[in-house]
C-alpha cells in the first residue's frame, strides 16, 4: 500500500451515507408525487448544489404540490408567492415598517417578506414585472437580502423553485437572460404517463393523503452541500464539460452546424459550473467519488437548455434547445481527440 | 496470464500496444483494399488497352500500400487518457480508470484540499485495483475489419485476372499485335534473303525483326510502335526510290520502240481506246513482258475491235512512247522492289492496326480497318499473285507503272462520266483516332455505287483508281492509313477492294 492508498475511512462512510439518505428522501417524495422521478431527483440535485430551479410546464401538472412536498420531506421552511403583474418587490423581500416596541417607542422594524424561507415557490414567475422579478436576484445569488442599506442573510439551505407556463404567454414578462442564468437548472414538467395519471387519479380522489416522513434536515443538506463540493472531477472530464459549453457558442470551434444556424449566444460559464457540480451529485448518488462523462452528460440538458439564446431564425423555426444540446453531446468526443 | 499488479501506467502502455496492433491490421486491410482495387483496374486497363508493364508494377503498388499502412499505424498518436476512456467505456467503469490515472499524479492530488485529496486517493486506489482485471483484447477486440470482405473479393479478382493472364486467355488482348508482329518478322526475313550484302537493307531487315519482337512480346507502347513503323516506312520508301534510280537500262528493248509505236498507232487508229492500250501496257509491264510481247498483244487486241476511225492524238502517243521507253528493271531488282513493296504494305497494315478507334464508331469503318489489319494481312501476300493482272496493277498504285498509266488515261477527260458526289445529304460520318490528338473524319455524302458510268469496266477501274489516288493525295492521311482509305473507296466503287476481300 503506497501513500496514495491512505485515506480516512470515515469519509467513505460519510459519502456513502449522504448518497443513501438523499435516495431515501427521493423515495419519500415519490410516495406523494406519482411519476416525475427524474424531476424529483433534479430538484434535489439543484438543492445540493446550492442552486435554484425553474420549472416549466402547463398548469395542473402538480408543480406546486411537488415543491411543497419537497419542503415537507426535507423539513425546510416553505413559502409561496403567486406572481402577478401588480406584485411589488417589497411583497417578496419585505419592507421596513413603523412599529411600537415593548417600551412603547416607535421604531422602524424590518418586516421579512416570503423570501425569508428555505424553499421559495415563485409561482408563475413570468407574470410579474421585470422589476419585481429582479428583486429575487440578490436572494438567489448572494443568499441574502438588502433593504434600506441593511443586509439580511437567508437561512441555509435556500432554494428558489420558480414555475412558468410555456403556453399562455399573453400578459407575461419573459425572464431576462441575467435572471434565467441564475437558475441552476431549468426543468421541464411533462404530462404524466398513462399509468402515472391513473395512479394520480387514484391517490387524489381517495382517502387522506399520505403522511410523509421527514427524511433530511436543513443541517444534513448543508453538510451534504459541502461534501459534494469535495468530490473531484478529473481534468479530462472537466475539459469535456468545458468543451460541451464551448460547443454551444456559434463562433467557437466545435460548434455544430445547428448551433451556428440557430444560436445567438451559447451557455454562460455558469453552465460549465452546473455540469460539473451536478455531476458531482450524480456521482455521489451512484456511490462513486469522481465525476464521470456520463454524469456530465446527464446534467447537460437541465443545466444548459435555458442558457442557450436562440437567434431569430432559431426562434422562427421553433428550434428546441434540447435538440441542439443533444447534437452537441453527440459530436463532442470525450477525450478531445 | 496477466500480472495482478499491473498499474495504471502499465495498463496505458499495454492498451496502446494493443490499439496500435488493431490499427495496423485495419490500416493494412484499408490500404490493400485500395491498392487491390487499383491493381484490378490497372490489369483490366492493361488487357483492354494493351499497356505495357509487368507484374512488378502490381507488386510495387501493393507493397507501397503496405508501407503506407505501416507508417500510418506507427505514427498515429493518442493521448494516454483516451486508452483509459475506452477501457472505462468497455467495462462500464464510469471514468474510474481515467480519474484514477489522473488523480494518481501526486501533483494533482496536492493541489486540492484534504477532503478532495482523500476522494482522489480512494479513486486512484480503486482504479489501480481495477486495472489488473482489464483485458486489452476486450477493449480493442481484433474484429474483422469491415473492408476485409471487399479486400478478399478484390484479391480474388486480381488473382483470377492474373491466372487468366498467365494461362494466355488474355494473350490476344495483352499482345494485340502479335499477329502483326509475325507479319513483320516474315517481311523482315524475306527482305534479308533478298538483301544479299546490302548493309542498308540488312539493317532494315533487322529493324523489322526487332519491331516484330517488341510487338509480339507486348514490350512497346503504341506511340513508340507507330513512330518506328513510320520510320521503317520512310526507309523502305527511300530504298524503293534508290532502286528505281539505280535500275539497269536494257538497251536491247529501245531498238524495238519504233515497232511498238507503230503497233500503238495502228491500234488507236483501228478504234482501240486509249485506256485499253494503257491498261494493256500497264499489265504487261507489271508482268515483266517485253516490247515484242506488248506489240503482239496489242495487235491481237485491236484485231478483236470493230474498225471505227478515231482521231489520233499525237501528243498522247508521244507520252505513251516515253513510258514505253523507260527501262525495264532486271528480274532480281524487280523481285527486290516487290519485296520492298510487300514490306511497305505490311508496315501500312501494322500502322493501321495501331490505330485506336473511338467508341461507337460505325461498323463499316471497323471492317475497313479490319481489312487492313491482321485478317487480310496474310492473304494479301498471295492476292498479288492470284488477282487478275489489271486489278493487281490498279490496286498497287505503283507510280512507276500502274499509276502513271491510270493518270494518263484520266487526262483524256473520261472522268466526266464518273462524278464523285459532293455536297448533298451526309450519308454517314465516321471518326477515328489516328494518333493522339489527331482525329480523322470521313464523311460519306452518298453511296458511290449508285453512280452511273458509260465507260467499260476496265476504263472505269482506271478512272476510279485515279480518283481514289487523288483523294488519298488530297486528304493526305497518315502513311499507315493510305492503303486503308484507298481500299475503302475502291470497295465503295465496287472494284478492286471487293475482290481483294474475297
Amino acid at each position: 500500500m503506497n501513500a496514495n492508498e491512505t485515506w480516512d475511512p470515515q469519509i467513505v462512510e460519510r459519502a456513502l451515507a449522504a448518497g443513501r439518505r438523499i435516495r431515501e428522501a427521493q423515495t419519500e417524495i415519490g410516495r406523494a408525487i406519482v411519476g416525475h422521478v427524474d424531476l424529483v431527483e433534479q430538484i434535489l440535485v439543484c438543492l445540493l448544489c446550492r442552486g435554484h430551479a425553474l420549472l416549466e410546464g402547463v398548469p395542473g401538472l402538480g408543480k406546486t404540490y411537488l415543491i411543497k412536498t419537497v419542503g415537507e420531506v426535507l423539513d425546510l421552511a416553505t413559502s409561496r408567492i403567486q406572481f402577478t403583474p401588480d406584485l411589488m418587490p417589497a411583497d417578496i423581500i419585505g419592507t421596513n415598517v413603523l412599529v411600537r416596541d415593548e417600551q412603547g417607542h416607535q421604531v422602524i422594524r424590518f418586516q421579512k417578506g416570503p423570501v425569508f424561507s428555505q424553499v421559495l415557490l415563485a409561482d408563475e414567475i413570468n407574470r410579474a414585472t421585470p422589476k419585481t422579478q429582479s428583486a429575487l436576484l440578490e436572494a438567489m445569488q448572494e443568499q441574502n437580502v438588502t433593504v434600506a442599506g441593511r443586509t439580511y442573510p437567508l437561512a441555509p439551505p435556500f432554494i428558489v423553485l420558480a414555475t412558468q407556463n410555456p403556453i399562455e404567454m399573453e400578459g407575461t414578462y419573459p425572464l431576462p437572460e441575467a435572471q434565467l442564468d441564475r437558475f441552476f437548472f431549468k426543468l421541464r414538467v411533462d404530462y404524466p404517463a398513462y399509468d402515472d395519471l391513473l395512479a394520480i387519479v387514484d391517490r387524489t380522489t381517495g382517502g387522506a393523503p399520505a403522511v410523509l416522513a421527514r427524511s433530511l434536515s436543513a443541517q444534513d443538506i448543508v453538510s451534504f452541500q459541502e461534501l459534494i463540493r469535495s468530490v473531484p472531477a478529473s481534468r479530462t472530464v472537466a475539459d469535456y464539460a468545458v468543451r460541451l459549453v464551448y460547443a454551444t457558442h456559434p463562433q467557437r470551434e466545435g460548434a455544430t452546424d445547428e448551433v451556428r444556424r440557430f444560436v445567438r449566444y451559447g451557455s454562460s460559464p455558469r453552465g460549465a459550473q452546473g455540469l460539473i457540480l451536478a455531476g458531482k451529485v450524480y456521482a455521489l448518488l451512484d456511490k462513486r467519488f469522481a465525476v464521470s462523462f456520463d454524469d456530465v452528460r446527464r446534467a447537460a440538458l437541465p443545466a444548459l437548455r435555458h442558457r442557450l439564446i436562440l437567434s431569430f431564425q432559431g426562434e422562427a423555426e421553433g428550434v428546441d434547445t434540447d435538440d441542439l444540446i443533444r447534437r452537441v453531446i453527440e459530436v463532442t468526443p470525450e477525450g478531445g481527440t | 496470464m496477466r500480472e495482478p499488479g499491473v498499474d495504471l501506467a502499465r495498463l496505458v502502455h499495454t492498451l496502446e500496444l494493443r490499439w496500435r496492433g488493431v490499427l495496423l491490421r485495419r490500416s493494412i486491410v484499408d490500404a490493400l483494399s485500395v491498392s487491390l482495387a487499383v491493381s484490378l483496374a490497372v490489369l483490366l486497363i492493361r488487357a483492354a488497352y494493351a499497356l505495357t508493364f509487368g507484374p512488378g508494377t502490381l507488386v510495387l503498388l501493393n507493397a507501397s500500400a503496405l508501407v503506407v499502412a505501416l507508417l500510418a499505424a506507427a505514427i498515429a498518436r493518442r493521448e494516454p487518457a483516451q486508452f483509459l476512456i475506452d477501457a472505462d467505456r468497455v467495462y462500464g467503469l464510469k471514468s474510474l480508470l481515467l480519474s484514477g490515472y489522473e488523480f494518481a499524479d501526486a501533483a494533482s492530488a496536492r493541489a486540492f484540499d484534504d477532503q478532495r485529496s482523500q476522494f482522489e486517493r480512494i479513486v486512484a486506489a480503486r482504479a489501480q485495483r481495477m486495472s489488473g482485471g482489464i483485458d486489452p483484447r476486450r477493449v480493442y477486440p481484433a474484429r474483422t475489419p469491415r473492408r476485409i470482405a471487399i479486400t478478399g473479393a478484390l484479391a480474388t479478382a486480381v488473382a483470377t485476372v492474373l491466372l487468366l493472364d498467365a494461362s494466355g486467355l488474355f494473350a490476344s488482348a495483352a499482345a494485340p499485335y502479335a499477329e502483326t508482329g509475325l507479319l513483320l518478322e516474315d517481311a523482315g526475313r524475306r527482305l534479308a534473303a533478298r538483301a544479299e550484302r546490302d548493309e542498308e537493307l540488312l539493317d532494315l531487315a533487322r529493324e523489322f525483326a526487332r519491331l516484330s519482337e517488341l510487338l509480339r512480346g507486348d514490350q512497346i507502347d503504341r506511340d513508340e510502335a507507330r513512330r518506328r513503323v513510320d520510320s521503317l516506312s520512310d526507309r523502305v520508301e527511300q530504298q524503293l526510290r534508290n532502286l528505281e534510280r539505280t535500275a539497269p537500262f536494257d538497251h536491247d528493248e529501245t531498238e524495238l520502240l519504233p515497232d511498238a509505236e507503230a503497233a500503238i498507232r495502228g491500234a488507236l487508229q483501228a478504234g482501240m481506246s486509249e485506256s485499253d492500250v494503257v491498261e494493256l501496257f500497264v499489265r504487261m509491264r507489271s508482268e515483266g513482258e517485253t516490247i515484242p510481247d506488248f506489240v503482239e498483244a496489242l495487235e491481237e487486241a485491236h484485231e478483236r475491235r470493230p474498225d471505227t476511225a478515231f482521231g489520233l492524238d499525237e501528243e498522247r502517243l508521244r507520252e505513251l512512247m516515253e513510258q514505253l521507253s523507260r527501262p525495264q528493271p532486271p528480274d532480281d531488282a524487280t523481285d527486290l522492289t516487290e519485296e520492298l513493296r510487300e514490306s511497305q504494305r505490311v508496315l501500312e497494315q501494322t500502322g493501321a492496326g495501331l490505330i485506336e478507334l473511338t467508341k461507337g464508331d460505325d461498323r463499316q469503318i471497323g471492317e475497313a480497318l479490319d481489312s487492313g489489319v491482321g485478317r487480310d494481312a496474310a492473304p494479301q501476300r498471295t492476292q498479288a499473285d492470284e488477282v487478275p493482272a489489271d486489278d493487281a496493277a490498279s490496286t498497287r498504285g505503283d507510280p512507276g507503272d500502274g499509276l502513271e498509266g491510270g493518270t494518263a488515261a484520266a487526262e483524256t477527260g473520261m472522268d466526266g462520266d464518273f462524278r464523285r458526289p459532293e455536297g448533298g445529304p451526309i450519308f454517314r460520318e465516321l471518326r477515328g483516332v489516328v494518333t493522339e490528338g489527331t482525329i480523322m473524319e470521313i464523311i460519306i455524302r452518298d453511296v458511290p455505287a449508285e453512280a452511273t458510268s458509260g465507260l467499260s469496266e476496265q476504263e472505269r477501274a482506271i478512272v476510279i483508281e485515279r480518283v481514289v489516288e487523288e483523294a488519298v493525295a488530297r486528304e493526305n492521311p497518315p502513311p499507315q492509313l493510305r492503303s486503308l482509305v484507298r481500299n475503302y473507296f475502291l470497295r465503295l466503287a465496287g472494284t478492286g477492294a471487293n475482290d481483294e476481300r474475297e
